[in-house]
């Protein structure tokens, strides 16, 4: 059994909150992602979702561009908002070509912070288009099945581009989920509802489990919480294993896991019943 | 007898919900349960949330006592419905340890005063669960207690995380008849900031299983951070002594 990390949180905040203080802390960070088998996760910048990109992204790019740790790797979604297109459009340009896009694995779009109004393909046209030329996988947070039913729009609309659906619709997952059977480029990470029915419902509806990926929301949601909520599936473990890892290997074009390690909750073994 | 250091969940239910479909009956719960060892809990049925509380609670006492068995105490919980407080002749909580009000899942406001007027009836000698889901409602229960100068049993707040769970810890920090569960807890480091706020023994595990996930509720306690001695309270000691439950 293989005790490195090695599971990949495609979706984590990054910043403060009142019962996560130090979430801005990358050494705080690492600690917890790696205590709970986790070897590389993309983070969003929590400011730059609620206050201001340009600054949030700012300051994410100097956690993700700095080396701070062997075990766990940080890597950043740049968030972008359709209100800010010329500040959207220079930051992609900044940190999405070069040795900096390295570091960063896409750009997000997440719901109108204060009225909570989802990302349509009618607000998020002009960015989706500019973004195309990257080639790189657009993250968009889904909170009900309303945002998943405009997601599903923007990935019909942008065939080009391969979205993660986030948040799998929360409590409305069983209505997302089938909204989502249909686009080939759009995949689902499985944060959201802490219900293991819903990613059976989903192997099921999607026809295997190759468009699910990882994620857990962290801070506002413990990664732990839903690592084990996979193992509470009826999943096999190679099922298990694609989606906490292998199906993010392939769509961000990391290098393949080659282990053939059982898949068990290894770094958190004091969870296991 | 079940494992008297074994997990004890304050908040379980049973029987089938529409949005969700598939096999929720008693022995679904129980199997859940025992899959990951958690010796005891409370159980709701979804009779009682969703149809008619009356008989929902009698089908509570009755489905708890032909389930519990040599490897696991089932304890029926009631569900207090303040929407039927006048027409149902007062509420009947006989045979229940623990009495739930649910504001969020029935969908009543807080304050609300049938809740107010069903609150003041309770029985004294037995525990109150609250779900606070929403902003403002442990507020109200709070301000409720004061009202009603409560010297009744314990009196749980349940569901909250992230701002709820702020709101609820500032609640429980004016009285010390006012507790948490870990239910509805998810973020990085809540149960360990409740447990900082309130002390261990004010902390009580709950999971919402079958309709949520047991095992990351149960994982939200393990990986916190608390000591083993406040894992062993909040996992299931606090519970077993507030409801006077050996094993």
């Amino acid at each position: 059994m293989s005790s490195e990390p090695r599971f990949i949180d495609v979706h984590c905040g990054w910043g403060a909150t009142p019962t996560a203080p130090n979430w801005s802390d990358d050494a705080q960070i690492r600690a917890t992602l790696k205590a709970r088998g986790i070897g590389q996760a993309f983070l969003a910048s929590r400011p730059a979702r609620l206050f201001d990109p340009v600054e949030g992204n700012d300051a994410l790019a100097r956690v993700v561009t700095e080396n701070g740790g062997d075990d766990v790797d940080l890597k950043g979604w740049l968030v972008v908002n359709p209100a800010r297109l010329s500040d959207a459009i220079a930051q992609m340009r900044q940190y999405l070509l070069g040795d900096l896009g390295e570091r960063f694995v896409g750009a997000a779009l997440y719901p109108d912070p204060h009225t909570g109004r989802p990302v349509t393909a009618r607000d998020a046209g002009d960015i989706v288009k500019v973004f195309l030329r990257y080639s790189r996988p657009l993250l968009i947070y889904t909170p009900n099945a309303a945002a998943m039913y405009e997601t599903v729009n923007i990935a019909q609309t942008f065939s080009g581009v391969k979205i993660i659906a986030s948040g799998m619709g929360c409590d409305e997952w069983r209505e997302s989920v089938m909204l989502a059977a249909k686009p080939t480029n759009l995949m689902l990470d499985v944060s959201g509802a802490l219900c293991p029915e819903k990613i059976d419902f989903a192997a099921d509806a999607l026809a295997g489990v190759r468009k699910l990926l990882f994620a857990s929301g962290a801070p506002e949601t413990d990664p732990a919480a839903v690592i084990s909520m996979l193992f509470e599936t009826e999943l096999s473990a190679e099922d298990r294993g694609r989606i906490l890892f292998g199906n993010a290997q392939r769509l961000f074009s990391l290098a393949e896991d080659e282990t053939d390690d059982q898949i068990v909750l290894s770094a958190m073994s004091s969870l296991q019943p | 007898m079940p494992d008297p250091n074994s997990p004890f969940d304050l908040y379980t239910i049973f029987g089938p919900v529409p949005p969700r479909g598939g096999a929720s009956g008693i022995d679904a719960l129980k199997q859940s349960l025992l899959r990951q060892k958690v010796g005891g809990a409370v159980a709701l049925s979804t009779r009682a949330i969703h149809a008619d509380s009356g008989a929902g609670n009698r089908e509570t006492v009755a489905a708890c006592a032909a389930a519990t068995g040599d490897d696991l105490v089932l304890v029926p919980g009631a569900v207090a419905d303040p929407r039927s407080y006048l027409t149902t002749g007062g509420p009947d909580f006989s045979g229940a340890r623990l009495v739930c009000l649910l504001p969020t899942t029935q969908d009543w406001p807080l304050p609300f005063a049938p809740a107010t007027a069903l609150f003041a009836s309770l029985p004294k000698n037995v525990p109150v669960l609250v779900q606070t889901q929403r902003l403002g409602e442990a507020t109200a229960v709070g301000a409720l207690l004061r009202e009603l100068s409560w010297s009744g049993g314990p009196v749980l707040l349940s569901g909250v995380t992230g701002d709820t769970l702020v709101e609820a810890l500032a609640v429980a920090r004016s009285s010390e008849r006012i507790g948490l569960t870990t239910h509805g807890m998810r973020g990085v480091g809540e149960v360990q900031f409740a447990v900082s706020q309130l002390g261990a023994p004010r902390i009580f595990f709950a999971s919402g299983v079958v309709g949520e996930s047991l095992s990351a509720a149960l994982a939200l306690v393990r990986l916190s951070g608390i000591s083993p001695e406040e894992q062993a309270q909040v996992l299931g000691g606090n519970a077993r002594r507030m409801l006077g439950v050996a094993a």
